[in-house]
This record gives structure tokens, sequence and C-alpha cells, in this order.
């Protein structure tokens, strides 16, 4: 009977604390429509892996008396036994081999390999179309401006006392880009894999509302009453199906760390501009996208442990998500109207809002605006290029960090 | 350096290093429609379109 109730007896506050995250977490999915594909397996995930004794984790501890000796005899191996060998030590410092439960398996193969970013890139290259880019290159310009949040936020992190990499990782959430940022933060800052990843997805849902008072604060209405013409130019197949090609060959000399981003991503992309691939690229859109989300989100709902999510870091960590989201939009936005001292005819600075990597959010958000202010004002097609432009820009801005950082602590 | 100074180092060659590459991008995207065009437009060009049937 006592071992039916150990778990009810293992059972503290902060367990409970995280049961209640887990659960705003599916309720903001559920009933607010928040990014559902991804909060309700990270929201599950975090019960499943709080639940006292849970296995889902660790499922089994076997105890191995040959590495119990050898680290009583020699303590400065215990480090290299925890963080490459799956061990873990007890106070009397015995030592049990562990045996990784599902959701650790899940988060060995899928996140500290990157695997699982790197596939949702595929997906995300199948979905995006990049002919409003081509048809308004001018706009990628705000691709570039729009990710001035990611720099920002991290001088912000080391202001506040995070090392460099973890700054880094921080500020990743300003890419706006899910993948983006759980490729860094695997990378630079695994102890907080799980509030960066909750930031960024969590931010990115709430676009439609943290945009518009930045806007509105940094434009005036008559800025907001531009208009702007659109030209529609007719782009041919060959550019759909070279430009995935030259940018992964450019992206990557320029940075090749980049490459596992902006080569599957351009891969994705080349595969449904290529016309021949149909049943490829409906898969990566599809059944590929759906399994890997799935399976995505639960390990990094995984990695919510009351231990490691209930401290004043992870509270930082998902108020400067804000911070960065914030300094995208007035990066943007202030990059239109400073070029605006230069043109005669004038952007539209709302325009600039979108070169956040948060598709198709931030472009509609703009033309709700847009809409607003002039219900005849049609901006959508310059907000989309610039959208679009986001994506690349924050990949870029990814594979300079990862590249850049290791660099300087060298 | 100090972390605050390498941060801003990050900064400035982050997004001057962003801003280079789709620069890049820019033209790339210009050079290609210009040498790959639309078949309709290239035809348009050339006053290759057959005259309408009356």
């Amino acid at each position: 009977m006592q071992e039916l109730l150990v778990g009810f007896a293992s059972l503290n506050y902060k367990v409970l604390i995280m049961f209640a995250v887990g659960m705003i977490l599916i309720y903001l999915a559920i009933k607010k429509d928040y990014e559902p594909m991804l909060l309700l397996p990270i929201g599950f995930g975090a019960i499943l892996t709080n639940i006292p004794l849970s296995s889902v984790l660790v499922a089994d501890k076997v105890k191995d008396d040959a590495v119990t000796n050898l680290a009583k005899a020699y303590p400065g191996v215990k480090d290299f036994f925890t963080n490459n060998l799956h061990y873990i030590f007890d106070a009397s410092g015995n030592a049990f081999r562990v045996e990784p439960g599902v959701l650790q398996v899940l988060f060995n193969s899928g996140i500290l390999t990157e695997l699982f970013p790197v596939l949702i890139f595929i997906a995300i290259g199948a979905m995006i179309d990049f002919t409003p880019l081509f048809k308004n290159p001018i706009m990628i310009f705000f691709g570039a401006a729009a990710q001035f949040g990611i720099f920002a936020t991290l001088i912000v992190a080391v202001a506040l006392g995070f090392d460099l990499k973890v700054a880094s990782a921080i500020g990743i959430i300003g890419a706006a880009d899910g993948p983006t940022a759980i490729f860094v933060a695997a990378r630079f800052a695994k102890e907080y894999l799980a509030p960066i990843s909750v930031a960024a997805y969590s931010y990115m849902a709430l676009v439609p509302i943290i945009q518009p008072p930045v806007i509105r604060l940094l434009t005036t209405k008559n800025e907001r009453l531009i208009r702007m013409e659109y030209k529609d130019a007719k782009v041919s197949k060959t550019v759909k199906i070279v430009f995935p090609i030259t940018v992964t060959i450019v992206a990557g000399l320029v940075a090749p760390i980049s490459v596992p981003l902006v080569g599957l991503l351009m891969f994705g992309n080349l595969i449904r501009e290529s016309g021949v691939l149909e049943r490829l690229s409906n898969a990566a859109q599809n059944e590929l996208a759906n399994i890997v989300t799935l399976l995505l989100g639960i390990t990094i709902g995984s990695t919510m442990s009351a231990d490691r999510f209930l401290n004043y870091k992870t509270l930082l960590i998902l108020a400067m998500g804000l911070v960065a989201f914030v300094f995208d939009t007035a990066g943007g936005v202030l990059f239109a109207k400073f070029l605006n001292l230069f043109l005669k005819t004038k952007i539209n600075p709302m325009i600039g809002a979108s070169g956040i990597s948060a598709f198709p959010m931030s472009a509609r958000v703009v033309q709700k605006m847009a809409t607003k202010e002039d219900p005849t004002n049609f901006i959508l097609m310059q907000s989309v290029s610039a959208n679009v432009s986001g994506q690349l820009g924050s990949i870029i801005a990814g594979g300079l960090v990862l590249a850049l950082v290791p660099m300087l602590l060298k | 350096m100090t972390n605050i100074q390498n941060a801003l180092l990050v900064m400035a060659v982050g997004i001057s290093g962003v801003f280079f590459v789709l620069v890049l991008f820019y033209f790339i995207i210009k050079a290609l429609t210009k040498l790959f065009p639309e078949k309709g437009s290239k035809a348009e060009e050339h006053g290759d379109i057959p005259p309408e049937v009356v």
C-alpha cells in the first residue's frame, strides 16, 4: 500500500506550481489558440516530467560498484561520468547508471543532436513562398533591421549578469523563430532551453498584442496613412529554383556554421519549387512538420523540471523575450523612418515591423493597423515581402551569433 | 575584453553581418530576375507575341 502512495508522498509545492504552469500553457493553446501546436505538447510535457518519481526521464537506475569505487578513489571523474555516460551519484557517493526514459531518449536524439530543429526547417522551407520578396526585393532590408532585438537583448542579458553564450541564446528569442532559438539554445544554453523555447513560441503567438502599441508609439498618424504602390511583377520558375541553391552557397560561405539552418530551409524550399517532388513537398509540409513538431514540443516540455524552471533567472528570461520582440519591432519601424529621410516615395514605416520572422502573423497585424487608419490602404503584399525576408534574416542572425560568440570566447 | 564589450562587438558585427548578407541576397534576386525573366515578359520585349486574330 505504501508503494502506491509514494508518488503522493513526494508531492511538494514546486511540483504543484509546475503542474499549474503546464496547465496554463495548455489553456493558452486550446482556449486562446496561442501556437497550440507547440504550447500544448510543451505544457503536457511539463506535467509529465514533474510527476514525482516519473520514469519519463529516468526509466531505471542500476548501481554500478566499479564506478562507485573509481569515483571514491578519484573524485575528479564524477563529472565525466555524469556529463557523458548518464551516471548520477547519490549523497553517499554511490554511482548509478541511468537508463533513459522515453522523453530523455527523445531529448538525447532530437535536441542534443539538433535534429528536430533542422527537420522543422525542411518543413518550413517547403511552406515558404519567396515570390512576394522577388516582386519587392527592396523589402529584404527590413528583414535585417527587425533582427535588432536579438542583439539589443543580448546586451541587456549580459548587463543582467548572464555570460555571453547564455545571453546570446536569450537574445535569439528575438529571432521570432522557434527552431533557430532551439538550435542556438541547445548549443549555448542547454540548461535554459525550456524557458527560451517557451518564451520564443509564446511571444510569437502574442505578436498581435505586442507589436501594435510599439508601432503606434513610434509612428505618427500621417506616417501610418502612407500608401504604397504595388507593382505586380512576374517571376519565373527558374528564379524560384536557382534562388535556394544560390542562397545556401552564399550564406554557407559567409557563416559555415549556419549551413544546417540555411541549407535545410532552402532544401525544403527547393523541393517545393522544383515542381517535380510534389509528394515530398506535401510530406515535408504535413507529415514531417506534424510529427517533428509533436515530438519537439513534448521533449521541450520534459526539460521544464521544477528545480530547473522555478528560479528568478527563468522569469528574467521570459521578461527578456518580451524585450526582444519590442526591440525587433522598434528596429524595423525606426529603420523605415530613417530611410524615409532620403526617399522621395515614402515607405509606410509600419512595414518595418513586419521584418520579424513571425510569418504570416506580423504581416497581418500591419495590414490590420493600416486598414484601421484607412480602410482603402492595402500594404499587405509589401508587409508579406518584409515578413518573408525576416525568415532569412533570423537564420542569418542565428548563424552569425553561433560563429561569433565562440570566436570571442577563445 | 569584458563581457559587455564582447556583447557590443557581437551586436556591431552581427547587425552589420545580417545587413551585408541580405544586401547580397538583394543583388542575387535582382540578378536572377534579370537573367531569368518570366517567359511572357521576354516575348513581349522581343515583340514575338503573335498578332491577335480578329
